[in-house]
C-alpha cells in the first residue's frame, strides 16, 4: 500500500495539463450467470446431500417390498474470505487535485470489488478444470472417474483430451446427457452454457449460431445451433479448455455470500489530515453436491 | 441388455423369514482392521475382523455407517481395538451381491462360497469348497441401481449366510 502524496503526482498539479485517461475499466461478468449465490450469517458452512433413486423392483406376491437405499452422499464446507483494499491521499495531494481524478477513487474500488468477485468465480473454474481442486467426491472437477453412491464411477470428460470443434460439441452434449446420477440412472439434464476463454469464442459461435454444419460445403443443417449459450472470459487461465455446463440451479457452483461489497467512504485521519477510502467483501465460491454430474467438458487437446 | 458389471460387496435387503430387516449390531473390531461398507466379517475370540475366503464361518456383512453408505467403500480406515463395528448378522438375513459367474435357476438353494477382496466382494455360485452362503433367489427386472437385470453373467443374486456365527441354527457355525 502505498499513499498517493503531493511529491508523486506533479501533473495533476500543474495548470498547463489536461486529464486524458483515468483507468475505470471493469470486466464483462459471464462467470456470475453460472453461480448461485446464497447468503450467509455464519463464519462457514457445511453442506451436505442426500442420494435417493433408481428404479422400482418387481416385488413377488406375498413378498415384503423391497427396501429402497438413501444415502448421506458428499459434504463441503465453504468458508468465506475476505477481500479489501484502500486508497490513502496526502491532504495536500486531494486538495490540489485540479482534475478531480482521486475523487473516483470509491468508483474504482467499487468497480474493482465486482472484478474480484468474478475473479474468484473464475478461480473455481480454473482449478476444476485444471484439476488442481479436489471436490466434494474425492476427485477433481473434470474427472474420469466420480464415484457414484450407489457403486461404480463415471466419467466427464472425453477419453482423451480434445480441442473445441464440431465434433467435440456434438460428443460432449450426447456425453451431457448421459451424465449419471447416484443410482446409474441417466439425469437427461439440459445443458445450458459453453465456458470457454476468450480465444476460443469466435470458433464457439461458427460452432454453436452458423446457420449451416460447420466447416461442411453440403446444405445440411446445424444441428447444435443455439444449443449453448456461450460464456467466455479473459480471464480464464486454460485458453483451449472447455466445458458443457446445465444450469445455476442444478449445476453445483455456488457463491457463500457473507457480506457484499461495502464501500467505507470518505475517512480522515485527524492527525495526519490523510484522506482514506475502502472497500471490503466477504464471500468464498465452490461447487457443492454431485455437480460433476451436471458439466463435462476436456482440458483442450 | 447385459448386466452391470459392478462387483462392490453384498447389502442386507430382507429376512427369510418374513420378519422386518433387524438393524445392523454394533461388535467389538480387533485393532487396525479396515473396515469397508458391504464386506464380510468374521468374529474371532469376541473380535470382529476382515476374513478371509477360507474361513468355514462368517457373522455377517458391514453396514453403512460413519455418514459412509457407499458400498465398498471404506468407513472405517484404522479402527482402534474394540472400536464399534456395525454389522448385519444373522442367518436369517438376506443379502444381496453379484455372482462372480453366470448365475443360472438352478443355483438357487444351493450352498456356495464367497470371492474378492473388501470392497469387491461377491457371491462364487459356482464353488462351495467353505459352503458359507446359501442362495435364494436371483434378481430379475428393473433394480435400485443396475438397470434391468437378468439371469446370466454378473447376475444379483440374494443369499443367506448358512455358516452364520451367531446364526439361529444349531448346524449353521463350523
Amino acid at each position: 500500500m502505498s499513499k498517493a502524496t503531493w511529491d508523486a503526482f506533479p501533473d495533476l498539479l500543474d495548470t498547463r495539463f489536461r486529464m486524458a485517461y483515468v483507468d475505470l475499466n471493469t470486466l464483462p461478468l459471464p462467470m456470475a450467470r453460472l453461480f448461485t449465490e446464497i447468503g450467509t450469517t455464519k463464519g462457514y458452512e457445511k453442506f451436505t446431500e442426500v442420494a435417493m433413486g433408481g428404479y422400482l423392483q418387481v416385488k413377488n406376491r406375498s413378498a415384503s417390498s423391497f427396501e429402497g437405499t438413501i444415502y448421506q452422499a458428499y459434504d463441503k464446507t465453504l468458508t468465506p474470505t475476505t477481500y479489501s483494499k484502500q486508497y490513502r491521499f496526502e491532504w495536500e495531494a486531494f486538495a490540489d487535485d485540479q482534475f478531480g481524478a482521486f475523487q473516483l477513487a470509491p468508483t474504482s474500488l467499487a468497480q474493482q470489488g465486482i472484478d474480484t468477485q468474478e475473479l474468484t468465480k473464475t478461480a473455481i473454474l480454473d482449478a476444476g478444470i485444471a484439476g488442481t481442486d479436489t471436490g466434494p467426491d474425492g476427485v477433481s472437477w473434470l474427472n474420469a472417474s466420480h464415484p457414484m453412491q450407489a457403486g461404480g464411477t463415471f466419467a466427464n470428460k472425453p477419453g482423451t483430451d480434445i480441442d473445441l470443434s464440431p465434433t467435440a460439441i456434438h460428443d460432449g452434449l450426447i456425453a451431457y446427457e448421459k451424465l449419471p446420477d447416484h443410482f446409474n440412472k441417466p439425469k437427461t439434464g439440459v445443458p445450458r452454457f459453453l465456458v470457454i476463454a476468450t480465444n476460443e469464442k469466435y470458433n464457439a459461435k461458427r460452432y454453436l449460431q452458423s446457420n449451416g454444419l460447420p466447416g461442411s460445403a453440403n446444405n445440411d443443417l446445424n444441428p447444435w445451433q443455439g444449443e449453448l449459450e456461450i460464456v467466455s472470459s479473459p480471464i480464464l487461465t486454460d485458453t483451449d479448455a472447455w466445458v458443457i455446463l446445465g444450469e445455476p440451479a442444478v449445476n453445483g457452483l455456488t457463491t457463500l455470500m457473507r457480506e457484499q461489497i461495502n464501500l467505507d467512504g470518505w475517512d480522515r485521519d485527524r492527525d495526519t489530515r490523510d484522506l482514506v477510502v475502502s472497500a471490503f467483501g466477504r464471500w468464498t465460491d465452490g461447487y457443492l453436491g454431485h455437480s460433476p454430474s451436471h458439466a463435462y467438458g476436456s482440458t483442450g487437446g | 441388455m447385459a448386466n452391470r458389471d459392478l462387483a462392490n460387496g453384498f447389502e442386507a435387503v430382507g429376512t427369510l423369514s418374513g420378519a422386518k430387516l433387524p438393524g445392523p449390531t454394533a461388535f467389538n473390531s480387533a485393532g487396525g482392521q479396515t473396515w469397508k461398507v458391504g464386506a464380510v466379517a468374521r468374529l474371532v475370540s469376541g473380535q470382529a475382523v476382515n476374513p478371509t475366503t477360507t474361513a468355514g464361518s462368517l457373522l455377517g456383512v458391514v453396514a453403512p455407517q460413519q455418514g459412509i453408505g457407499r458400498l465398498g467403500s471404506t468407513c472405517i480406515a484404522s479402527a482402534t481395538t474394540n472400536q464399534d463395528v456395525m454389522i448385519y448378522a444373522g442367518d436369517d438375513i438376506v443379502f444381496q451381491g453379484q455372482s462372480s459367474g453366470t448365475a443360472t435357476s438352478v443355483m438357487v438353494g444351493l450352498l456356495c462360497d464367497w470371492v474378492g477382496a473388501a470392497g469387491a466382494q461377491e457371491v462364487a455360485t459356482a464353488t462351495s469348497t467353505e459352503s458359507v452362503f446359501c442362495v435364494r433367489e436371483l434378481v430379475v427386472g428393473p433394480t435400485e441401481s443396475r438397470g434391468v437385470q437378468a439371469i446370466g453373467a454378473n447376475s444379483l443374486v440374494r443369499f443367506t449366510i448358512a455358516k452364520c456365527q451367531v446364526g439361529a441354527h444349531p448346524d449353521s457355525t463350523t
